[in-house]
């Protein structure tokens, strides 16, 4: 498992991969998120034959791509990495379920484990919409001092393997960007933080990452402000997406309550448990 | 042959990809469609866009993307 040096290394290495037919993926590079993994020293590659793996390392384990030009050479090559890395490792397949099915497979033969599926849910705009409320002087942006709080809030709520969770770090800058907002708990609460919302916007579109609501404040209208906010914030925005944990009925039957519809694209997440 | 417009909207088809010059910055395409349109590229055009070309700024807008089936032989 070698570091990756630079973004260019990436690309140069997916170029070898690619030559020998189509392209068969899960690695979406993104060229500022790839610069900032290259520099904190948590990517690294192996190429099996004309399969090219890259890695990312994520707390105590690993995210697993694969630039592949045939289902074939990746099981093969899948079983061969996958026999030398003693960490728990973890791929998502992304796609229709029909192209999914036969990816997960090939995985599955080599010894990972379904562990998690999550669909896309999209909501699509015909034009501006009216801002629904006047501002909620609650629902504010966080602020630094809050990062290790909402990165350990996202930790203890969410399943680190499927979530994606951003560390202290990305929380950091999530909150200088002004992507994070909060309702704030009373004084006399155990915690800082009532609830939470992580979006990205860019340009028409903007996904929702996180909304998260501490237990001992449910049902006080923390999310429904929250969202709230969020939706007013968005009034340039046309494409809302979100990833939701396929059995989470509860969070499925919401997101379509606010104009949310499953978009067919789902991801499986597979997991290798270290041995 | 599809035009370069037709792919696009078959990917995306609530964005008008004519009013913009930056489908990436305007939210228009992500990381997943962009893989998504380079396959969609090969398949169309009969081309293998290679790995040092599947970079957004070659995506960026129709010119770009015409600018990049140019360079495999395709006038689209």
């Amino acid at each position: 498992m070698k570091p990756l040096p630079s973004v260019a290394a990436v690309y140069e290495q997916m170029d070898q991969a690619r030559r020998a037919g189509p392209l068969m993926t899960n690695f979406y590079p993104v060229p500022d998120k790839l610069q900032r993994s290259v520099e904190r020293g948590q990517l690294f590659s192996i190429t099996v034959g004309n399969v090219l793996f890259v890695l990312r390392r994520d707390r105590d384990f690993l995210h697993l791509s694969f630039v592949a030009s045939s289902a074939a050479e990746l099981a093969t090559a899948v079983r061969e990495v996958v026999a030398s890395i003693s960490d728990t490792i973890t791929v998502d397949v992304l796609g229709p379920r029909d192209r999914v099915a036969g990816i997960t497979e090939l995985f599955a033969s080599a010894g990972f484990r379904g562990h998690c599926e999550l669909h896309r849910m999209t909501k699509v705009t015909k034009q501006a919409e009216p801002a629904p409320a006047p501002p909620d002087p609650e629902v504010v942006l966080a602020s630094r001092g809050d990062a290790a709080a909402l990165a350990g809030m996202l930790e203890t709520a969410l399943d680190r393997y499927t979530e994606q969770i951003p560390d202290e770090d990305e929380m950091a800058r999530a909150i200088a960007d002004r992507k994070v907002t909060v309702v704030r708990a009373p004084r006399e609460s155990a915690s800082q933080i009532a609830g939470m919302l992580f979006s990205e916007v860019t340009g028409q579109s903007s996904l929702l990452r996180h909304w998260v609501v501490d237990p001992a404040h449910r049902d006080q209208r923390v999310g429904a402000r929250l969202i709230r906010r969020y939706f007013a914030d968005c009034k340039d925005v046309r494409r809302f997406l979100l990833w939701v944990i396929s059995d989470n009925h509860n969070a499925i039957d919401r997101y379509r309550h606010y104009g949310y519809q499953q978009d067919g694209l789902i991801d499986q997440v597979l997991i290798r448990r270290a041995p | 042959m599809k035009t370069v417009l037709e792919v696009l909207k078959g990917i995306r088809p609530e964005f008008d990809f004519t009013t913009s010059e930056d489908f990436i910055a305007d939210g228009m395409l992500d990381s997943f469609d962009v893989v998504t349109l380079i396959n969609e590229l090969d398949q169309s055009y009969g081309i293998s866009i290679a790995g040092t070309d599947i970079l957004p700024e070659n995506v960026r807008n129709i010119a770009a993307i015409k600018q990049l089936l140019h360079k495999y032989g395709i006038a689209p």
